[in-house]
Formats: structure tokens, C-alpha cells, sequence
């Protein structure tokens, strides 16, 4: 029985040209169009970039590095502590699982370093992970450099006269007690003079998803596709999923406004049994058209559908977030009273979902105010979950919270969905 | 023919809000027979029909009906993107029809509504009386004991009529029992073994269409007479009114009043014009009853 309605659904698809477009060539179109246009970009500035730093140095001068970082209104740091020898795994695996946009290690003898002049083996080791953002470690080696200098501008100074007493030869007391006093004024709180000093050492970025930038073999082979194709295939398909899945719910208000439903109720049919032909349907073809998606993606766009653990982490995603898609098409579905009020609600609907939830913009981009509020969309948590898998190499158990979600979003929308369709039932 | 009852209405009563939808419906229909359900618009046909095929719960009284039941809409229920075929077998799987005894009712529905030869093509390319025959054939794939038909001929041209009752005929003759909702009076005093009128939720009247008229208007006749000019109120004969040109006048012995009639006319000087004689009909009937004019 449930197999009769699933065929119907099957036959309807696959004789409907119009629907079969929307389904599988338009949103590869967008993506294809997305792709190439923003697979190159870049970007000036963040708000509010998300950093990590671990000292590994511990020394008064590395506290006011991050003292000064900590001050700065356009990052939100964490300060975080590593074992020995470990700071600088930590703080790629912290950027590699979306947990920071940027992490920073002050390594050990930065303290003392910092007291030499010339600098140049002065460094201060920075990951990020261009594909997720490739603005923010722009950002962030400015800002450091920046906060070195805030941090301890009297160090620069007294360094500075130790080189030139070893390359030129001693001082007279006179010119020591002037730089000592230059030293004192440009170490004093807010001294106006300390920004003139120009950025004395060297940042050293890391990519994370670059070949080898990790030391622990997890990186796959023969370099990776996880760039900006890897966010619009999963952004794009998520947006189109929902619209895929609400024109298959249509059917189900075509069917009560033809006729059609009345005689399917008269017959051995149950309601609790259509709705769930229509789901499993519509779930079935969220799958496949994301999968053509991906495929797509990899096949035209070498995105690494085929990395270690990324089939699988995307074969759950997709089913997670088809089973989803297709509950949040079958409340609409049995909420809506026509099918030109489905039509109009579900476009509003998915419009917003899909801008809050980050399938147009990615949301690293947007206020942080934003990306709280999207967190309330379906959108975000699927495209989430993708680039976890995508981008971060995130093993499939690592996706158990967006699972987890979009799980309780198909039951309770199952849930309410069947309790709507109970108009439909006897009065 | 069995009189066994496939359809047992007892003291059937719904209510929406302040509103009597049914009122202590009772009725039976037997097995062959052919039933019209008439009533104006909001009268409880729908709400009866739909209490019949389990999609409204009653407040009082109980249905029940033996054996299996078919449904045959007014609406073109059938997916336009399937071929005759594919609609065929979906509900006759519906109706848990598998394997060959589906095949069996396909091949079969297929003869029976002159479709066997438009099998493979999509029904949305079907003329309105080939989805109809087809909605029809549908509902009763699976052998239903009675048959639910809500305006089986809607928007049908009277070809495609004839041959929609032809079909129902065949189906009565099996033995179905059909409840037939319509508007078409005509229709229903031709076909229907019994009617029923319904009203307010309540059975106004229910008989054969003779024993309605006889019972509702008497065996009285009207004859209907236009004249070359209007009468003058003096020269009418007892019993007659005018209106303009044209004379009525009830009858109960025809043979006996027309000649008295048209000799009283020629002596005042009338010519005749026209003479008709009306019998009463379901029409008079439902309007006597009703009030109202049966109009979709």
C-alpha cells in the first residue's frame, strides 16, 4: 500500500520535467555559478573573529601579548593551555574542527626573544584555515603584530640600544639614560608613542587544510578539495532540498483539493501510512538529489567527496538532513490549505531559512548576533555538519549533535504533521 | 432479486456547532438496488455520504454497511501524470487487489469503460467522459457491495451519459448497491429505483419517484392552454387562472375536464393555441418540499 502511493510519487517525478528540473539541474546551476565566482575570494574585514591562543611560553611578556590580543574589540579570545610539545597540534586541531577561525601559539622563549634585536628569529606561529575563512588570519597577523608592539614597546626599545652598542660600539651614559628614558615613555600605559614603533617579528600563517600543515597523518592524499566548492555544494543543496521537498508535498494539498485524498482514505489506506509513503519518498529523493549534487561537485569542482571518512560522514548528513527537509515539506504540506498558499509560505519560509542559516552567505560573515539567530534554522545545522566532514576531516561520530538535531526535528515535525492531517480524517 | 441490506442508516445524527447537519437519519438500501440522494445545497447529503463512507463520526446513531464499499467522487480523482493503466492498478493495490486477480480487474475496468485501447496513454490528455468512466471504474474495481456516487455525470455531454449509465446499469444487474447523489432531477427519476430527499439534515421524503409525486402532489394533472388573447376573468371556468394569454387548470380526470374546458373557451369566443398537459415530476415534488429550486 504504502509501496502503491510511493509509486504514484515516482511516476508523477519522473513524467514531470518541470519538476525533474527544478530538482536536479537548477540547484546545480546555482552552485556551478556560486562556485565559480567565489571560489577565489577574499575578503577585508571580520567582525568579531573567533581566536585561540595557547602561550607556551608563560612568561610575563607573553601575558601582556595576550593581554593586548584580549583587548582588541574585533577578536573573541580564548586563552587555552596545551601539554609540552603539543601547543602547536592543538591549535591546528582547534581550527580544523570550526572550534576557532584563527588559533595563535606564542611559542616558548618568545619572553626572552623579545628582549634581542634584530627579531628575525622572533615568531609567533598563527593556523587558520583559508577555505573556512580566508579573511580572518589576515586579520588576525595585523592584530598581532599590533599587540606585540602594545604588549611591551620599553622591551623594543632597550633591545634596540643593545644592537647598536654590539654593531657600533658603546654608548655614552647620556645617550643610555635618553633611550632609557625614551624606554620608559613608550612602556607607560597608553603611551601615543608606542604605535609609531614599527612590527618587529615575523608571523608565521598555517594553513590547517594545507598539505602537509598537520603532523599527525591525518591529512589524505594528494591534497584536498575542500575549498569554497566544498561550502555552496553543501549550502546550495541544503537551500534546494527544501524546495524540492515542499513541491513534493504539494501533492498531498493537490490531492485534498482534486478529490484524489478522499478516495485514498476510502480505501485500506491510512493517513499515518500516506504521510509516510509521502515522507519516505520525499526523503529518498532529498538523497539522491543531494548525491548528484556532490557529485557534481566532485566530479566538475574536485570537491573530496571521497576523503577518508567523508562518504560516510555524507551519506549521514544527507540522510539526516533529507529526513528533515522532508518532514519540514510534509508540515508545511498538511498546514497549508491550497497549494498556491503552500507555494507562497514555502518560499517565504525557506528565503529566510536560507539567508539566516547561511546558504547564500556563509555565516562566518555575518554579525555575531546572526549566527546565533540562524542557529534556529534547519540550514545551518546541515551545512554544519557537511563542512565538519568536508572541511574539518571531522570523524562521522563527531557529527552527532547536527544528527542529533536534525533527528529531533523529524520526529516532532512527523509528529506534528500527523496531528494537522487529523482534519483531514472524519469530522 | 436478494433484499439483503448492504446499507443500514439508524437514527444517524451530526452536528457542526449549532448547526444539524443529520437528524435521526434512518434508511436501508438492499443489494441491486439503485438509491438518488437529492437535497439543496447544505441540505446533509455530503455530510450523509461521508458519515457512509467513514470520514465523519457521528454524535448518535450507527452505519453499517456489508461488505466492501466503493467512493466515485464528483472531483476527477485520478493522477493526470499516470496512464489509465498506472491509475488502475494504484487503487485497485488501494483496495489490496494483487497480483493476478489486479491484473484480473484492470483488464476487466478497462473493457468495461471502453478504455482498453487509451490504456497506456495519461489520463490528463483524456476527454471529460473518458476521466469520468475511468473515475468510475476506480471506485468499483474491487468489487464493492455499494457504491458511493457523488455526481457521476457532472460536466459530461449526454453521450457520454448514456453510456455512464449504461455502465452503472451492468454494475446494478451484478447485484451493486449505488447511492446516487445528484442534482440532475431528471436524471434521478429515470434511473433510480428509490429517491430520497433530504433537507435541513432531515429526510423530507423517500420512495420511487411515482410514489413521491403521488404521494407529495397528488395524480392531479395541469393542463396548460395559450389562447390568442387573454381571457376575461368571466369566461375562465372554475378551478382555471390566467396568466396573460396562457390558462392552467388542475385535473384529476383528464378524459372528463379537457373537453368541458376547451367547449367553454370556443363558446366565450377564445382561439387555442397550444394545449399541454403537464404531469408532476420530482421537480414539483422537491420544490413542494423543499421550497427551493435544486440548483448546482
Amino acid at each position: 500500500m504504502i509501496a502503491a502511493v510511493i509509486r504514484v510519487s515516482w511516476l508523477a517525478l519522473i513524467r514531470d520535467r518541470y519538476a525533474l528540473v527544478l530538482t536536479f539541474v537548477v540547484p546545480i546551476a546555482f552552485f556551478s555559478i556560486l562556485a565559480l565566482v567565489f571560489s577565489g575570494v577574499d575578503g577585508d574585514t571580520l567582525p568579531a573573529i573567533r581566536l585561540v591562543v595557547i602561550d607556551d611560553d608563560r612568561t610575563a611578556s607573553s601575558a601582556l601579548l595576550v593581554k593586548a590580543l584580549a583587548r582588541e574589540t574585533g577578536l573573541r579570545l580564548e586563552s587555552r593551555t596545551a601539554a609540552a610539545g603539543a601547543a602547536r597540534d592543538d591549535a591546528a586541531a582547534f581550527v580544523r574542527r570550526g572550534d576557532a577561525a584563527v588559533a595563535v601559539v606564542v611559542p616558548a622563549g618568545f619572553g626572552e626573544r623579545l628582549a634581542q634585536f634584530p627579531m628575525a628569529t622572533l615568531s609567533v606561529e598563527l593556523f587558520s584555515d583559508a577555505a573556512a575563512d580566508p579573511v580572518a588570519p589576515h586579520v588576525v597577523r595585523g592584530l598581532l603584530q599590533r599587540a606585540v608592539v602594545l604588549a611591551a614597546p620599553d622591551h623594543l626599545v632597550r633591545a634596540v640600544a643593545r644592537w647598536v652598542e654590539e654593531e657600533a660600539g658603546p654608548l655614552t651614559p647620556a645617550q643610555r639614560k635618553l633611550i632609557e628614558e625614551v624606554a620608559t615613555s613608550v612602556g607607560a600605559p597608553d603611551s601615543a608613542s608606542a604605535r609609531a614603533v614599527p612590527s618587529p617579528f615575523q608571523v608565521v600563517v598555517t594553513d590547517v587544510q594545507a598539505p602537509g600543515a598537520q603532523s599527525q597523518g591525518a591529512q589524505s592524499q594528494g591534497g584536498r578539495g575542500r575549498d569554497v566548492v566544498s561550502y555552496y555544494a553543501a549550502a546550495i543543496g541544503v537551500m534546494f532540498l527544501l524546495f524540492t521537498m515542499t513541491t513534493a508535498m504539494r501533492s498531498l494539498v493537490q490531492e485534498e483539493e482534486s478529490g484524489t485524498l478522499e478516495r485514498l482514505l476510502s480505501t485500506d489506506l491510512t493517513m499515518g501510512r500516506l504521510l509516510f509513503a509521502r515522507w519516505a519518498f520525499a526523503t529518498a529523493l532529498g538523497c539522491v538529489q543531494l548525491a548528484v549534487m556532490f557529485l557534481w561537485g566532485w566530479a566538475v569542482f574536485g570537491l573530496d567527496l571521497f576523503g577518508p571518512g567523508h562518504l560516510a560522514g555524507t551519506a549521514v548528513m544527507t540522510l539526516a538532513a533529507a529526513a528533515a527537509a522532508a518532514t519540514f515539506g510534509l508540515v508545511l504540506g498538511t498546514v497549508c490549505r491550497s497549494a498556491a498558499q503552500l507555494q507562497g509560505l514555502a518560499t517565504v519560509v525557506v528565503l529566510l531559512m536560507s539567508a539566516l542559516g547561511g546558504s547564500m552567505v556563509p555565516r562566518y560573515l555575518m554579525p555575531e548576533a546572526m549566527q546565533r539567530v540562524g542557529l534556529l534554522t534547519f540550514n545551518a545545522w546541515a551545512v554544519r555538519g557537511y563542512e565538519k566532514v568536508l572541511w574539518r576531516d571531522a570523524p562521522v561520530t563527531a557529527l552527532w549533535p547536527e544528527v542529533a538535531l536534525l533527528s529531533g526535528l523529524t520526529i516532532a515535525g512527523l509528529a506534528v504533521a500527523r496531528l494537522v492531517a487529523r482534519r483531514w480524517e472524519s469530522a | 432479486m436478494e433484499t439483503a441490506s448492504v446499507l443500514t442508516v439508524q437514527n444517524a445524527c451530526k452536528h457542526f456547532g449549532t448547526t444539524a447537519a443529520l437528524v435521526a437519519i434512518d434508511r436501508q438500501i438492499v443489494r441491486g438496488e439503485w438509491v438518488g440522494l437529492l437535497g439543496p445545497n447544505g441540505a446533509g447529503k455530503t455530510t450523509l455520504v461521508r458519515a457512509i463512507a467513514g470520514r465523519v463520526r457521528l454524535d448518535a446513531g450507527r452505519i453499517a454497511v456489508a461488505g466492501t464499499l466503493g467512493l466515485v467522487p464528483q472531483e476527477i480523482a485520478l493522477y493526470p501524470a499516470l496512464t489509465a493503466r498506472e491509475n488502475l492498478e494504484v487503487f485497485g493495490s488501494l483496495h489490496r487487489l494483487r497480483g493476478s486477480l489486479l491484473r484480473e480487474r484492470v483488464a476487466w475496468a478497462l473493457g468495461w469503460t471502453g478504455l482498453a485501447e487509451r490504456a497506456h496513454d495519461r489520463t490528463g490528455a483524456f476527454s471529460g467522459g473518458m476521466k469520468r468512466r475511468l473515475n468510475l471504474a476506480c471506485g468499483v474495481l474491487h468489487r464493492p457491495a455499494l457504491v458511493l456516487l457523488d455526481e457521476p455525470t457532472s460536466g459530461v455531454d449526454p453521450q457520454s451519459r448514456e453510456r455512464i449509465f449504461g455502465m452503472l446499469t451492468e454494475l446494478q444487474r451484478e447485484g451493486v448497491a449505488l447511492l446516487h447523489t445528484t442534482h440532475h432531477l431528471d436524471e434521478a427519476e429515470s434511473v433510480c429505483d428509490r429517491v430520497v430527499i433530504i433537507d435541513r439534515g432531515r429526510i423530507v421524503a423517500a420512495g420511487t419517484p411515482a410514489e413521491l409525486v403521488a404521494k407529495t402532489l397528488g395524480s392531479a394533472q395541469e393542463v396548460v392552454v395559450t389562447l390568442d388573447r387573454a381571457p376575461s376573468p368571466p369566461s375562465l371556468p372554475a378551478g382555471a387562472s390566467a396568466d396573460g394569454r396562457t390558462l392552467r387548470m388542475a385535473s384529476a380526470d383528464l378524459g372528463a375536464d379537457l373537453p368541458v374546458l376547451l367547449g367553454r373557451l370556443r363558446a366565450a369566443g377564445h382561439g387555442v393555441v397550444d394545449v399541454r398537459v403537464v404531469r408532476p415530476d420530482l421537480s414539483a415534488v422537491f420544490l413542494h418540499l423543499t421550497g427551493r429550486e435544486l440548483r448546482e
